[in-house]
């Protein structure tokens, strides 16, 4: 069984450098979060005792997310992971200490109102579900989330990096339509990365998903997989292996970040 | 989706409805080349099948393996046939079972015992709680990247998986020795058992033999340590030695593990096993509704018989090998490496020039278009039935695919 301390440094990990850094999707797509960052723009660090760091410039346009500390208006340190993971989850905790900033720690009102809209993206209603617009953020987006988490699982967690070298390695790309932006991982141990767009090398596996609906589906574990790919709905150019591998720890992410309730 | 494929297409858009990935496992459309290869298969015979569309194949997967003396052989149907009429489930085993078993441990080297099952995962898992009882320990070790089958212990899938399930499952990449020497060190006294390939046939690769000595040393280690050395001959056996493919690369298992060519088609598996271990194997729980059913065995007799009287191991080296020589000529032909791995009677090719198979899936499509089943991924299989002629209708059509990617490629 997994310590509660490595787990809550999972957490905290996973909140800080894979689902925050979704933010940048979420104001790019979401006129509410653009609407609260007009004219108030700002930049945040959060710190832990144990060394997690990283760092957001919020502006209208999005969120450049840097992993470490920069620059920013705000830092804001936690004294435990444990803290911070219950901070993430809005569960009852001790507030984080404030290093700099004192004078703007009213724009946490701002970060706070984007992460609610972040989460009402991330976990979308059926209305929300309908509407094409949506789906074609929705889907890329948490695509890019479960990416920039499973590197951070394969670099924090044994189990991870275990399963990562169990199997087939190299550069996995996911995208809508043949021409759709791809979001892509470098799944290969010690040289973790993810991004958006043509990855650096051509991909070892590329995923098509034939629209925004099968690929929001997949996301939400809604579609039979290997239906999909025999249909034609799902195409798998390369290794799939790869993608297969890949998938099992993109399936884990969830566990952490949005844990059954018990 | 390609129209080639039409009511492959169609009757899979049914099966989804109806069956969870409307096809599963190796013959998953997802595991081949989906819309770009037969779905569902019609009829068969001698070394071609024609699939639900009406296209014809030389086949060169042979049903995934079983299928060594090719579709419908009149012989062994025959002898099937005739135990049908005496009938084939009942309340006991019958004469078959002792027939077959008796023939099987005449067949291998250092069997003393059998057991038959019904695939190659029963006897696999079986043959690993047998060394388990011997030894009184936990541990199993297997090549990385092996196939033993799809129970939790050695599935290749994820799905429904616990940490315990693998908690005891080590594994060491193959032809590396100081690695298995590392597991038996690490967990000295621990290792029950075990599992190897006679040779490493994982899918998505090359397949690979033993470097010299590898066998030998890993046998070596298990004689000193007590382990239990199984060989997993579900792939290979009877296609490259009738006593088992250990015998053709110089290592004597404790217990190995057939099915594929043992029926020609006729579900059935074996494990064959050393004395010392008849104890533990008696101790060990195997049954199933069908495992008892006396078709197959009959159809395995023959099977066997067959094998040994027409020569046919050395007839698929043979046709293995003019495949192999034609391809890498085809290769050189248009530019394009094409290596061979593994035995020509279960052989696997790969054109060289990538890692990510895109074009050999191409390759393999364009072949499939024009009339031969050439698996992207997975090795492929000789059977009796394959005739120089079909290995050189084969070439051709392998060699007119080739030339259609070029084109593209270029």
């Amino acid at each position: 069984m997994k310590s509660v301390v490595a787990l809550k440094h999972l957490q905290a990990r996973l909140f800080l450098h894979a689902v925050f850094p979704t933010l940048d999707d979420v104001i790019k797509a979401s006129p509410k979060a653009q609407t609260l960052l007009k004219d108030n723009g700002f930049s945040l660090c959060f710190r832990t005792r144990s060394g997690l760091r990283a760092s957001y410039f919020f502006k209208t346009t999005g969120c450049e997310y840097i992993a470490g500390d920069s620059q920013t208006g705000i830092e804001l340190m936690f004294l435990s992971d444990g803290q911070a993971a219950a901070t993430f989850f809005e569960k009852p905790a001790l507030p984080p200490l404030p290093l700099k900033g004192f004078s703007a720690l009213g724009k946490m009102k701002t970060f706070i109102a984007l992460t609610k809209e972040m989460e009402s993206w991330l976990k979308p209603s059926d209305e929300q579900l309908a509407d094409e617009n949506f789906r074609q953020v929705f889907a890329p987006m948490s695509i890019g989330l479960a990416l920039r988490a499973t590197c951070q699982l394969c670099v924090a967690e044994r189990k991870s990096r275990e399963w990562l070298a169990s199997g087939p390695q190299g550069l996995a790309a996911f995208q809508l339509g043949e021409s759709g932006t791809p979001r892509w991982i470098n799944f290969v141990s010690g040289a973790l990365k993810s991004g958006t767009g043509e990855p650096p090398t051509e991909p070892a596996v590329r995923v098509i998903f034939k629209d925004s609906t099968i690929a929001a589906n997949a996301v939400l574990n809604r579609l039979d997989s290997m239906a999909a790919v025999g249909r034609g709905d799902i195409k798998i150019v390369g290794l799939a292996p790869l993608a297969d591998h890949l998938n099992a720890l993109m399936e884990r992410v969830q566990g952490f970040i949005d844990p059954p309730k018990s | 989706m390609s129209s080639h494929y039409e009511k492959s297409l169609s009757l899979f858009e049914r099966a989804s409805k109806v069956a969870p990935g409307g096809i599963y496992g190796h013959m998953s459309p997802a595991a081949c080349l989906p819309g770009a290869s037969p779905y569902y298969a019609a009829k068969a015979d001698g070394c071609r099948y024609w699939d639900v569309d009406g296209h014809e194949y030389i086949d060169f997967m042979c049903g995934y393996g079983p299928i060594i003396l090719g579709y419908n052989h009149p012989e062994v149907d025959e002898a099937a046939a005739k135990q049908r009429e005496l009938g084939n489930c009942f309340n006991h085993p019958t004469e078959r079972f002792v027939e077959l078993v008796e023939k099987l441990v005449s067949l291998v080297d250092f069997a003393d015992w059998g057991v038959l099952a019904k695939n190659g995962g029963d006897v696999t898992t079986w043959a690993i709680q047998v060394a388990r009882e011997h030894t009184k320990r936990k541990k199993i070790i297997r090549f990385k990247s092996s196939y033993h089958g799809v129970d939790p212990w050695c599935t290749p899938g994820h799905g429904g998986l616990i940490d315990e399930d693998r908690e005891h499952i080590h594994s060491f990449a193959f032809n590396d020795l100081t690695a298995f020497e590392g597991l038996v060190d690490k967990y000295k006294g621990q290792i029950a058992a075990l599992i190897v390939s006679p040779w490493h046939h994982p899918v998505f690769a090359d397949s690979a033999f033993g470097a010299d000595g590898f066998f030998a040393g890993l046998e070596k280690i298990c004689r000193a340590e007590g382990i239990v050395l199984i060989s997993d001959d579900i792939r290979g056996g009877f296609r490259l030695n009738i006593g088992g493919s250990h015998a053709e690369f110089g290592y004597t298992p404790d217990i190995v593990c057939f099915c594929k060519a043992l029926g020609n088609g006729y579900p059935i598996s074996a494990a064959l096993g050393a004395e010392q271990l008849r104890v533990a194997a008696s101790k060990v729980f195997l049954t199933g509704s069908y495992w008892n059913s006396a078709v197959p065995m009959a159809a395995a007799l023959k099977t066997l018989e067959i094998i040994e009287r027409d020569g046919v191991i050395a007839q698929l080296q043979q046709t293995g090998q003019r495949l192999a020589d034609g391809l890498v000529k085809i290769g050189e032909k248009h530019g394009h490496e094409i290596r061979p791995s593994g035995p020509p009677a279960v052989p696997f090719y790969r054109l060289t020039e990538e890692t990510n198979f895109v074009r050999q899936q191409q390759w393999c499509a364009e072949a499939m278009k024009r009339g031969a089943f050439l698996h992207p991924h997975h090795n492929w299989f000789l059977c009796a039935a394959h005739t120089n002629a079909d290995i050189d209708a084969a070439l051709q059509i392998a060699d007119d695919a080739l030339a259609a990617c070029v084109e593209t490629w270029a």
